[in-house]
């Protein structure tokens, strides 16, 4: 069950949603580059280096398929105000003509290797933050922290 | 775009000047609200422009934060700082009622407060002639205006504890409380200054005015030129625009159009003419925050210190905290005229980053220490484990009495967490081909079920990690790593995967995280976990070093392996991380009967060191190459390459090199500390102690070594250097392992 912070209006949303299946290929989602991400049917698929992909959702049917869903903590970021709380802990560029929706990435987020993608909900702005799962616990007091000007608390 | 305004509101000289003014700047404020793109910062300073205008702001008295720093990559960097109303030097310049136009308009348009009742004003400019209107219309006496541009000025002004008379040129005794000053303008170009600009000096506009400019550096406002606010706003519009173009021509650069737009005209903006006043026949303060006067530079040149550099170091003139903002250009000028030479015209100040006060806390940040927890890290937590800092893992180093640790599992079973363990995942036909060249011994007759110890070297032969490897399917592979080396190991396959080995079939994933690992170890540990598994642990079908694929305490897609770190029969399970809690409480319950002892990193270590095997970093060093350390057996030179065989044959050849021992001292009772040296009768040092326990099995001290080779002997004898400088006799173990040097206990 997805644990869920909210700011004081709902317009910011934390959740902890690593429970959520989560695989990895090396083959067989050609067409989603590194960098981007694709939703098909009930998965969204996504790339950040060459030759290897995670998927979100049912089981992929390739041979060799890594599971990944306890390597992985998941956190979904929702809000207009998600981008700004990642700017004080993530040097990427969130802007929007940088990392636009279906951008994905890995990245420094607080100083721990993760991957990130934009997963605009009803249009919107959210982010998945995929760190190693030992880092969750860690990871899910920072962004709190860093929301907590935002309202997220 | 990020607009960034150091006062609390937008707008600059417009918020404080007369109605016209005051529509322009409306007007300003809601096209730049429109604007949905721009970013408006205010209370917020840009403290530094480094290169590549990567920035950096100081953004303060914000809501929920005092103070912070962020840092921005501009394409395009416009500068629109304006300029600083520069202060008179005058006798009685520091008196209260001394006053800058800007600083009387302010008060009295601005804030409704006035400033004074009877003023005298001396002007040479626009804003001084506004100011007279201001404080006239705020009720304030005008007693005299000098105007400046007629050779008027003042020379003093006295009184107790405010000004109470100003004296002006003629000689004219004035009886006013205010004294306000226009005499001209500092241009704050720190900003173009840190971007390569060198401003020079105009002597008809008497300021300094930017010279060039890199291409994605651009100046609009008061820093360039005078004009009307019409003006001045056409300029700042026809900069933006190029700004924007000029970015849009950057982006289409980086997304690999060819194109090179033109730079886009940027409008010249004239100066008004402006007399240059600094200091008046008599002398006042040059700097307000270090006390410093006209008369002290001038003494400072008599004295000898001719250049600026030196007697602004002398006399601490802009070394305050303004930081030359107000006074720089003042102190030039006085300096100028003690030295008989114009310095405006031949130099520049420098500035240099931070253009205004950062606090310390603002520039290390929040503090941010990442740390790792294993997914039982609440059972440890909740057990009264002492913590241990490891890398960035937290670990349990005991749970109160490590040596009845390790006593409960010589003797019993007990289990450790050991997530923290590296693992990678590794797949495809050519994983034996991988593991030949990064491990020092064989891998290509590894049969599936079977788990083998491997030491990986660096390219100049120093040992960079260890651990095992099992074979979990045909063509899938479990390596794991030290518990710090992780990532290391992860980053040098991957190199050698990416750089030399691209056409390998070899499929990498780091699944370190997707495993808790507990450690049952122990005479009972194969009853305790047969409680908990079908898996056949029968010793003839699962011998030492062999894997096995299974469910677990009902928990599928488990593997384990059957390893010995500590000695004793053991079995490492890992299970999907989200069910490790549940594993640990299984081994729990299911041992009551067995005694089953939680243990630590604390007496891992301890039995680690009863068997002699070294832990990579403690036993081993930055230049510990691959031989000497128990495991020469393990590198096989007849393989065609691996990764550190040339040095690792050249060490072998050269010999001479330190060997890893085990050593007892004479006294079992003492334990040298770690580090402690091992010496020669002329007290030379021939090596050193690199792990040191007492033994609760064997009920003495033992210790692993790194001595010279001709000490590594079994039954040579040694001196060991205390640090409190006594002296210890001990022995070379014949065996590196201090018990069980044959193993049995990990082969029944």
């Amino acid at each position: 069950m997805a644990k869920v912070v909210s700011s004081n209006d709902g317009d910011l949303t934390l959740s902890d949603v690593s429970l959520t299946p989560k695989w990895r290929v090396f083959s067989g989602f050609e067409d989603v580059r590194p960098g981007a991400s694709m939703r098909l049917n009930d998965q969204l698929v996504w790339s950040v280096s060459p030759d290897e992909w995670t998927v979100l959702g049912s089981r992929p049917g390739e041979d060799d398929v890594v599971d990944l869903t306890h390597v992985r903590a998941m956190f979904r970021l929702t809000g207009v105000n998600a981008s700004r709380i990642l700017a004080k802990i993530c040097a990427l560029d969130l802007g929007d003509d940088i990392f636009p929706e279906e951008a994905a990435a890995r990245t420094l987020v607080a100083g721990v290797a993760t991957e990130l993608v934009r997963d605009d909900q009803d249009g919107v702005r959210s982010y998945l933050i995929l760190p190693s799962r030992s880092f969750g616990l860690y990871m899910y007091d920072v962004i709190l922290d860093a929301g907590g000007e935002f309202g997220l608390a | 775009m990020i607009l960034v305004e150091e006062e609390p509101a937008l707008g600059g000289h417009l918020r404080f000047g007369d109605d016209g003014d005051l529509q322009a700047l409306a007007n300003l404020r809601a096209a730049i609200e429109a604007q949905t793109a721009i970013e408006v910062m205010t209370d917020a300073v840009v403290a530094g422009r480094y290169d590549h205008n990567w920035v950096s702001v100081v953004q303060r008295d914000m809501a929920h934060v005092e103070e912070r720093l962020v840092l921005a990559r501009a394409k395009h960097l416009v500068v629109a700082a304006g300029t600083l109303e520069r202060p008179y030097v005058f006798k009685g310049n520091d008196l209260p009622g001394v006053m800058l136009s800007t600083a009387a308009r302010r008060l009295t348009n601005l804030y409704a407060v006035k400033p004074g009742d009877k003023a005298v004003v001396l002007t040479a400019n626009q804003s001084g002639d506004a100011a007279v209107a201001d404080l006239e219309r705020a009720g304030v006496e005008i007693a005299a205006v000098l105007d400046a541009r007629n050779g008027e000025t003042v020379v003093e002004a006295s009184g107790r504890k405010g000004v109470q008379t100003v004296v002006d040129s003629s000689g004219k005794r004035t009886d006013a409380d205010l004294l306000v000053t226009a005499i001209g303008w500092t241009t704050s170009t720190a900003l173009l200054n840190m971007a390569g600009d060198r401003p020079v000096y105009e002597s008809r506009a008497a300021r300094f005015l930017p010279s060039s400019l890199p291409l994605n550096v651009l100046a609009t406002g008061g820093l360039v030129g005078d004009g009307t606010t019409d003006q001045l706003i056409e300029h700042g519009s026809a900069v933006g625009r190029a700004a924007a173009r000029r970015a849009k021509t950057v982006k289409a650069t980086w997304q690999g159009a060819t194109s090179h737009a033109a730079r886009g005209e940027i409008p010249t903006l004239d100066v008004d003419d402006h007399p240059e006043l600094f200091r008046s026949t008599t002398h006042g303060f040059v700097d307000y925050s270090e006390d410093v006067t006209s008369k002290d530079l001038l003494a400072a040149a008599e004295e000898g210190y001719d250049s600026m550099e030196l007697a602004k170091r002398y006399t601490t003139a802009g070394m305050g905290p303004v930081q030359g903002k107000v006074e720089a250009v003042n102190a030039l000028a006085v300096h100028g005229e003690a030295i008989g030479a114009s310095l405006l015209e031949t130099s520049t100040t420098t500035w240099r980053p931070p253009y205004a006060p950062i606090r310390l806390g603002t520039l290390a940040g929040r503090n941010r220490e990442p740390f790792r927890h294993s997914p039982i890290q609440s059972w440890h937590e909740s057990h009264n484990a002492k913590p241990l800092v490891a890398g960035q893992w937290i670990r349990p180093d005991h749970y109160g009495d490590p040596e009845a640790e390790v006593r409960a599992v010589r003797s019993g079973v007990g289990i450790i967490d050991v997530s923290p363990l590296g693992k990678i995942d590794l797949r495809g036909t050519d994983v034996p081909r991988l593991l030949e060249f990064v491990y020092v011994n064989k891998w290509s007759k590894l049969q599936v079920g079977k788990v083998r110890y491997g030491v990986m070297c660096a390219e100049d032969g120093v040992i960079m990690d260890d651990g095992v490897t099992g074979r979990l399917g045909p063509d899938r592979y479990m390596m794991s790593t030290t518990s710090g080396g992780a990532g290391v190991v992860w980053n040098w396959l991957n190199d050698w995967l990416q750089t030399s080995f691209p056409e390998w079939d070899v499929k990498m994933t780091a699944v370190t995280d997707g495993y808790a690992s507990i450690n049952v170890a122990g005479p009972n540990s194969r009853e305790l976990v047969g409680r908990l598994t079908e898996i056949d642990l029968d010793a003839d079908r699962f011998g030492y070093m062999e894997v096995r694929t299974g469910t677990v305490a009902g928990v599928t897609d488990c593997f384990l392996w059957r390893i010995g770190f500590t000695g004793e029969l053991s079995y490492e399970i890992h299970v999907p991380a989200g069910y490790g809690l549940w594993l640990l409480e299984n081994l729990i319950e299911f041992g009551k009967d067995l005694e089953v002892t939680a243990f630590g990193v604390e007496a891992q270590r301890i039995m680690r060191l009863e068997k002699g095997h070294f832990i990579v970093g403690q036993d081993t060093d930055g230049l510990t190459q691959g031989f000497g350390v128990g495991t020469d057996w393990a590198i096989k030179m007849d393989k065609p390459d691996f990764a550190g065989k040339p040095e690792l044959a050249w060490q072998k050849e050269r010999g001479g090199y330190p060997r890893l021992v085990a050593v007892q001292t004479d006294d079992p009772t003492v334990v040298p500390p770690e580090a402690s040296q091992i010496i020669d009768a002329s007290e030379n040092i021939k090596g050193r102690i690199t792990s040191s326990r007492h033994s609760p099995t064997l009920g003495r001290s033992i210790c692993l070594a790194q001595v010279e080779e001709n000490l590594a002997q079994g039954g040579q004898r040694l001196n060991i250097r205390l640090p409190d400088e006594t002296t210890v006799t001990a022995k070379v173990m014949a065996d590196q392992a201090h018990f069980d040097p044959e193993g049995t206990r990990l082969r029944v």
